[in-house]
């Protein structure tokens, strides 16, 4: 490898981190473009079919008459599209289907939609606000730091179990009934948590960074601070923000779907990987276990996080020019 | 002559704590002549690296005067003139640690072009080119970081960084420390160079007197924040007036086991608890001349003859 390769190129050298990427595109699109895929109605109940066990056969089917007939009424883009792509055919339920006959291929895709979408949020609250007050108080250092980081430690200190239990009952009582509303207040407290460990650890990071040697000669170079700290301190600190981000985000898919999962985050009709491991629970029992209701929703997950890990190590090894390249 | 730096009175006062007050450096003056080395020695605290970065204006002084070129370098690191700047540069003591890991060499040199405004962009490949000639540096290195540079190549970047402001004065801070054996031989050289070529005025901090013996002109002497002695090298070296630059140089390790054995323990312990502001002489409570008055009164650096450029700050010996 050249000693001029970018942090690009060096990241997509690593096969592991090919694949990962690979998989955390073709997830997003099919999650992005839901709405354009032939995919079942994920509400379209089908009692004929209940607890339908997982297969290949038939791997398409056509739409009910009803369904067909909803899909061309359907208003916008996305569903126009899909008929001029798709016209009638609807991917059979290859993950099998629910409790209700519904269509689980259908449901995970949409879940997984909304644990995406609230991991997207924890990223950019945790980028704006962790890496603001984090880099801000370790380079004013002193008793600004001292001042900023407690007030960090009362942040992480609220019981945010505590806080989505109430302002799910506030909605409730208030009489909201928006699914919507509550998915912006459940997000809204999902990112209230998410930047208090980018904070930390920016803060750790620029705090050393600030008393070294190319700071000082930057200084003496007659940088202006503004220069200094957009174009010496900020990029050095790009491989521990990439740490605490690839932290940050499986933790937020993690505790969305713990969440979902208690009945306190995303509620029906809205889905998320939580929500229908928890319907998957619901429908356990010994003697007929319906196993794949636990295992589709379980495995996407693991396979976002899996993936978010792999790509994660690696995007950090590539932006630390100081590493050894193999 | 003229003078290219000239220092008056600077004190400095660190205070770690709300009532601990640390006397960094006191009443410290000192000037160099263009062209011209002067060494700063003196042992781990005394207050050396601390004067480099005041005159470099990244420490805030207390009292005292910095000019560069007859230029004020203001108490206020963040109002020192980028006039001033872009004709004094440091060397740190780590160069490698002074050049950002994330920047390629080039970027490095044309930045410090363009902060100081030295070279218009036009001209500044063939001044990086004349630069890097200078230096001894190869041109492929200008696109690697500093993680993928040799110690000596780390040092000569960080020189030539320097030198792309325009500076033609120099601060070194314990230059060799951080090269080999025969990158030092080749960093001596370099500086040897610059002086006789380009007329590089430096300000060599080291507790190297081997060092200082080879490369400075002029030395001053600092014990615990005040100059004790100061003169022309040979001078100061050759017959040191002060019994704590005796006690410096006695500390050398001469090249036979018995005699470094002998001098070791003819040295006195230095058990002078840290007193925060001491009245009289600091070296006092370790000189093995002391007499009463030196624990009352201050020295002040006097000539050890009348018109010398010799001066010492002890009353018994001058």
């Amino acid at each position: 490898m050249s000693r001029s390769d970018g942090p690009v190129a060096i990241l997509f050298k690593d096969t592991s981190a090919r694949i990962a990427a690979g998989i955390l595109l073709i997830l997003t699109l099919v999650a992005m473009g839901a709405d354009v895929l032939p995919l079942a109605d994920p509400g379209a109940v089908d009692t004929s079919r209940r607890f339908a066990a997982p297969g290949l056969a038939p791997a398409t089917m056509t739409l009910s008459a009803e369904d067909a007939a909803r899909l061309a009424a359907a208003p916008g883009l996305a569903p126009a599209m899909r008929r001029a792509l798709f016209g009638d055919t609807v991917i059979a339920p290859l993950f099998g289907t629910d409790e209700l006959g519904r269509c689980l291929l259908s449901r995970t895709v949409r879940g997984f939609r909304l644990s995406l979408a609230a991991a997207a949020v924890a990223a950019i609250v945790t980028l704006l606000i962790g890496t603001t007050v984090g880099a801000f108080s370790g380079w004013k250092a002193g008793r600004t730091d001292a001042l900023v980081m407690r007030f960090v430690d009362l942040a992480d200190s609220v019981p945010v179990v505590f806080i989505v239990i109430f302002a799910v009952a506030f909605l409730r009582a208030s009489g909201i009934t928006d699914p919507s509303a509550k998915v912006v207040v459940f997000f809204a407290t999902l990112g209230m948590v998410s930047w208090i460990t980018m904070a930390r650890l920016v803060r750790a990071s620029a705090l050393a960074l600030r008393t070294g040697a190319f700071i000082d000669a930057s200084r003496a170079l007659g940088m202006s601070e503004p220069r200094i700290v957009f174009r010496h301190l900020l990029p050095n600190l790009v491989p521990v923000m990439i740490v605490a981000l690839s932290l940050t985000v499986p933790r937020i898919l993690l505790f969305e779907s713990f969440l979902s999962f208690l009945g306190m985050g995303v509620e029906a009709p809205d889905l998320s990987l939580g929500t229908l491991a928890r319907s998957g629970f619901a429908a356990f029992n010994p003697v007929d276990p319906r196993v794949h209701l636990l295992l589709v929703p379980g495995i996407a997950l693991a396979v976002l996080l899996l993936a978010l890990n792999v790509l994660g190590d690696a995007v950090r090894d590539a932006a630390d020019p100081r590493l050894p390249r193999p | 002559m003229t003078v290219a730096l000239e220092v008056a009175g600077v004190s400095v006062t660190y205070r770690p704590g709300r009532d601990d007050a640390v006397a960094a450096l006191r009443d410290v003056s000192l000037t160099v002549r263009r062209g011209r080395t002067l060494a700063l020695v003196g042992e781990s605290g005394s207050g050396k690296t601390t004067l480099a970065r005041v005159i470099l204006g990244l420490e805030r002084r207390e009292s005292g005067v910095v000019r560069v070129d007859g230029i004020d370098v203001d108490a206020d690191p963040s109002r020192v003139p980028r006039d001033v700047r872009k004709r004094i540069q440091p060397l740190f003591q780590d160069p490698g640690a002074s050049l950002d890991p994330m920047w390629r060499m080039r970027d490095l040199l044309i930045e410090a072009m363009d902060v100081s405004g030295s070279v218009p962009p036009s001209m500044r490949p063939a001044r990086i080119g004349e630069l890097l000639l200078a230096l001894g540096l190869a041109d492929d290195l200008l696109d690697r970081r500093v993680h993928e540079l040799s110690g000596g190549q780390k040092q000569r970047f960080a020189l030539a960084r320097a030198l792309a402001t325009g500076a033609d004065m120099l601060v070194l801070d314990e230059p060799l420390t951080a090269l080999d054996p025969p990158a030092q031989r080749a960093a001596m050289d370099l500086f040897a160079t610059l002086k006789r070529d380009r007329g590089v005025t430096t300000l060599l901090v080291s507790h190297d007197l081997d060092l200082v013996r080879t490369a400075a002109d002029d030395v001053v002497v600092l014990y615990r924040g005040r100059v004790v002695e100061s003169g022309p090298t040979t001078d100061v070296l050759g017959t040191p007036r002060h019994p704590y630059t005796r006690l410096l140089l006695a500390s050398v390790m001469p090249p036979n086991p018995a005699e470094a054995r002998r001098r070791l323990a003819a040295l006195p312990e230095d058990d002078a608890v840290a007193d925060p502001v001491p009245s009289g002489c600091a070296f006092a409570p370790r000189c093995p001349l002391v007499v009463d008055a030196c624990r009352v009164a201050t020295p002040d650096p006097k000539p050890i003859r009348d018109g010398a450029e010799h001066a010492a700050a002890c009353p018994v010996s001058v």
